[in-house]
């Protein structure tokens, strides 16, 4: 035996030796951790609640929590006077009751016993300031431009009563209210929440962490005024890729995995969920789409069933802007149908009149506007082309894509239809009627009276004047009657949007919870539980 | 790239809701200084560039060169990790194959090579995910903190260049193995293995550095499609996030930290090039 083996064997045996003689005093150890593990009880930490989102937020502003991107984690930091439930009505928040005492005034009874997560106590004064502050077009603040450039004067009456008083009748005022986050005044002038790096607000979840690029940890509310939720703990991450949302699901990393594409729904457990979100065809005033027949015809080669079905069925075709859901959706409207015989009547119609039908038609798509969205695209280029329209398909990406939206004016020379999806999160058509149908143009309203200009020329003057109508309409007063009415009127006689689908949302939700996915697409963590 | 960023269009269509007013849209322009001619703007970045201070992100509302920095550490963690791997793998497949040319080892490092260079970096990161994480339990399907979470993305990331390597090291190492100097250093009596590893890999070196130094500064720059499929916030998806929301500041910051990380590594790759090939290090002849 060579000297090398030798000195191997030895040093295995001394190992061996070593491990046998050490192993009864292990196990003594183990014995005894194991009767102080038995002896005191478990105290296991709450269970986290893991949620999944594509994005991770840019800022979490005050002023600026709304958006998709914001709003998973500080809608469960910051509370609004005004809340909307499941279905979409509006709900009590930090305030209890309203009423409309005039046109323009409105009281506010307010929630008594709220603390912010600071410790300090909200009252009127600190509502009053929060509005006042962001609607006032000085701040600049994204939240005016939600409030429609309503201009009010807010008042404390007590510690618990607001008065409000607007400039002109605002009947929809509580909705617009649920868009209006109300922070601590002494905080939200702070740099730290001017910049968005942290969260202070009197909701259920208290801000915790936000590890950049990471996650953001929110902490249950001991102290919240609705009781304190069931969820203990969440962690929002960012993974842009569904696929790998709906891994996560599977493998138990995640508990809620929002916004699937379809096709990453079949292997998870999934929730489908109407939401507010209805893509459209926009067109452009000038050129052979300033003629009504033209419009109609453009509609009329778009088949709403075959879209719905690239959406993998979790869409319904549309005969609206606005989802059932919201006040003054016309459920007398009928789905436009594809009718190429139809189309090409009329196109006939209005070349016989002189209108120029063989111009070249741009169709300006944006990438990932919804899911699928080029494939739309694709699809009515070639209807549009089988009708005999001459078409061209131009796919942008968001910020060229918005530059077209955004032209004002519409350069004359531009013939073109646009994609776009309209979101009524308000809850109330006057929101859609005023931003797409009215003569003040797309996404113009803030060029509505007092404002000037506009971006299309008044071509039916009966529509400006239903939507005139129905704007200061109380609920009571008839106004969900004259909302449908200028909804109907539209697909009637002005057609400036053609409606393609209402979309829905898929939600990947873990068998452990309990929680049915909003149509307005937020993460409301104090309506999850355990199962 | 100062030029090019803001050839890419307006940051107020992207910042502002669609309903912003005109008046609106100066004001934020002019808050941001991007009112001012494209020569004014140049001459207040350099200004400030040198006192460290790149502008604040538009999109996160904060001083651009520390978000840049706050992602810094996490791109090159990936990038030295997935070299590092990459060379060890390239190192030994190469050699393997260059030992053997045109035998079975080599046809089979050379397919795996073609398949690595050939295999889209999306549908490699997702399939890896649907094995080890969903299919096998082994490993998290993504996200950061333990050692566990870098395994997929490092392999994602390294599988590409790793092909492409491991045929510069099999190349360069057969054209080394078949030099005059190696039959000299056999006829000195130099065992295969010391031949191998003393004389041929050695000289073979200086051209793999190379290369590796150029894989390094790919990565470097961002692997865009692993940090956005396993949550890996690097600077490549900063960069295009960037690029995407007209956020000039962040995208100055980013392009500046990144050229300097350029600058170094390939003064590094010299550095390491003079020291295996002392020849690069004597006076030029003329």
């Amino acid at each position: 035996m060579s000297k090398k083996r030798f000195s191997w064997i030895v040093l295995m045996a001394i190992a061996v030796l070593l491990a046998a003689c050490a192993a009864p005093k292990t196990m003594e150890v183990e014995k005894v951790v194991e009767k102080i593990v038995t002896a005191t009880p478990k105290t296991e930490p709450p269970r986290e609640l893991v949620v999944a989102v594509p994005e991770e937020p840019p800022h979490l502003f005050w002023g600026d929590w709304s958006g998709m991107l914001n709003a998973p984690a500080a809608a469960n930091v910051y509370e609004t006077l005004t809340e909307r439930d499941a279905t979409g009505n509006v709900v009590p928040g930090l305030a209890v009751s309203w009423a409309q005492v005039s046109d323009l005034e409105w009281v506010f009874q307010l929630r008594e016993g709220v603390r912010f997560h600071d410790g300090t106590e909200f009252d009127a004064e600190d509502a009053a300031w929060s509005i006042n502050y962001q609607a006032d077009p000085e701040n600049n603040m994204l939240s005016f431009w939600v409030l429609e450039g309503m201009r009010a004067e807010v008042a404390a009456l007590d510690d618990h009563m607001l008065k409000v008083i607007t400039a002109k009748p605002e009947p929809i005022l509580p909705r617009l209210l649920t868009f209006i986050a109300i922070p601590p005044p002494e905080w939200a002038l702070t740099q730290a929440a001017l910049d968005g790096q942290e969260m202070v607000g009197t909701g259920p979840y208290k801000f915790v962490e936000w590890d950049k690029g990471q996650s953001i940890i929110l902490e249950a509310n001991p102290d919240y005024w609705g009781g304190e939720p069931e969820v203990k703990r969440v962690k929002f991450v960012w993974r842009p890729e569904s696929a790998v949302r709906a891994a996560m699901l599977r493998v138990g990393e995640a508990d809620i995995a929002a916004w699937l594409a379809p096709q990453d729904g079949g292997p998870v457990p999934t929730q489908s969920v109407d939401i507010a979100e209805t893509p459209f065809l926009y067109f452009d005033p000038n050129g052979p789409l300033a003629d009504l027949r033209v419009r109609k015809a453009v509609c009329y080669t778009v088949d709403k069933e075959a879209l719905s079905r690239i959406f993998l069925g979790y869409a319904s075709p549309a005969a609206e802007l606005v989802t059932s859901d919201v006040l003054g959706y016309n459920p007398k409207i009928e789905v436009i149908p594809q009718d190429f015989e139809w189309a090409t009547m009329l196109l006939a119609e209005a070349k016989a009149d002189g209108v120029d039908v063989d111009a070249t038609i741009t169709l300006y798509g944006r990438k990932g506007i919804y899911p699928n969205a080029t494939e739309v695209m694709e699809a009515v280029l070639n209807w549009m082309r089988k009708a005999g329209f001459n078409v061209e398909l131009q796919m942008l990406e968001v910020g060229a894509w918005r530059e077209v939206n955004l032209a004002i004016p519409v350069p004359k020379d531009r013939v073109s239809v646009i994609q776009s999806s309209h979101g009524n999160e308000v809850g109330d058509a006057s929101y859609t009627l005023r931003a797409y149908y009215g003569p003040y143009g797309p996404d113009t309203w803030y060029k509505y009276d007092d404002m000037g200009g506009g971006r299309r020329p008044v071509t039916d003057p009966n529509m400006v004047d239903l939507i005139e109508a129905a704007l200061p309409l109380t609920e009571a007063g008839g106004r969900e009657a004259a909302l449908q009415s200028a909804l109907a009127y539209h697909n009637e006689r002005v057609m400036w949007a053609c409606p393609m689908v209402h979309i829905q949302d898929l939600w990947g939700v873990s068998l452990d919870v309990d929680w049915t996915p909003r149509f307005d697409r937020r993460i409301l963590v104090k309506e999850v539980g355990w199962r | 790239m100062f030029l090019l960023a803001r050839l890419s269009g307006d940051p107020a269509a992207l910042y502002l809701p669609l309903m912003a007013p005109d008046i609106m849209r100066e004001q934020f322009r002019a808050a941001h200084g991007l009112d001012k001619p494209p020569a004014e703007q140049i001459a207040v970045f350099v200004k400030n560039a040198f006192r460290g201070d790149m502008g604040d992100s538009l999109w996160q509302k904060r001083p651009a060169l520390g978000v840049v920095l706050e992602r810094l550490p996490l791109t090159l963690s990936l990038a030295c990790g997935a070299t590092a791997l990459c060379m060890a793998l390239a190192l030994l497949l190469g050699a393997v194959a260059a030992l053997r040319p045109l035998g079975w080892a080599d046809r089979l490092v050379s397919a795996a090579s073609l398949v690595g260079i050939a295999v889209p970096g999306f549908w490699l990161a997702l399939v890896l995910i649907m094995a080890f994480s969903v299919g096998l339990r082994w490993l998290p399907t993504s996200g950061m903190g333990t050692w566990r979470h870098a395994v997929l993305p490092l392999t994602a990331l390294a599988w590409g260049p790793m092909g492409k390597l491991a045929q510069v090291v099999r190349c360069t190492l057969i054209e080394q193995l078949f030099a005059p100097y190696m039959t000299t250093a056999r006829a000195k009596g130099a065992s295969e293995r010391r031949a191998i590893l003393n004389h041929a890999l050695r000289n073979a070196l200086p051209a793999i550095v190379t290369v590796v130094g150029k894989i390094w500064v790919g990565m470097a720059n961002g692997a865009v499609v692993v940090e956005t499929i396993y949550g890996w916030p690097g600077l490549g998806k900063l960069m295009v996030d960037a690029i995407e929301r007209r956020d000039f500041a962040v995208t100055q910051a980013a392009v500046l930290v990144v050229a300097v990380l350029v600058v170094v590594a390939n003064l590094g790759v010299d550095l390491c090039c003079a020291m295996l090939d002392r020849r690069l290090m004597s006076p030029l002849p003329f």
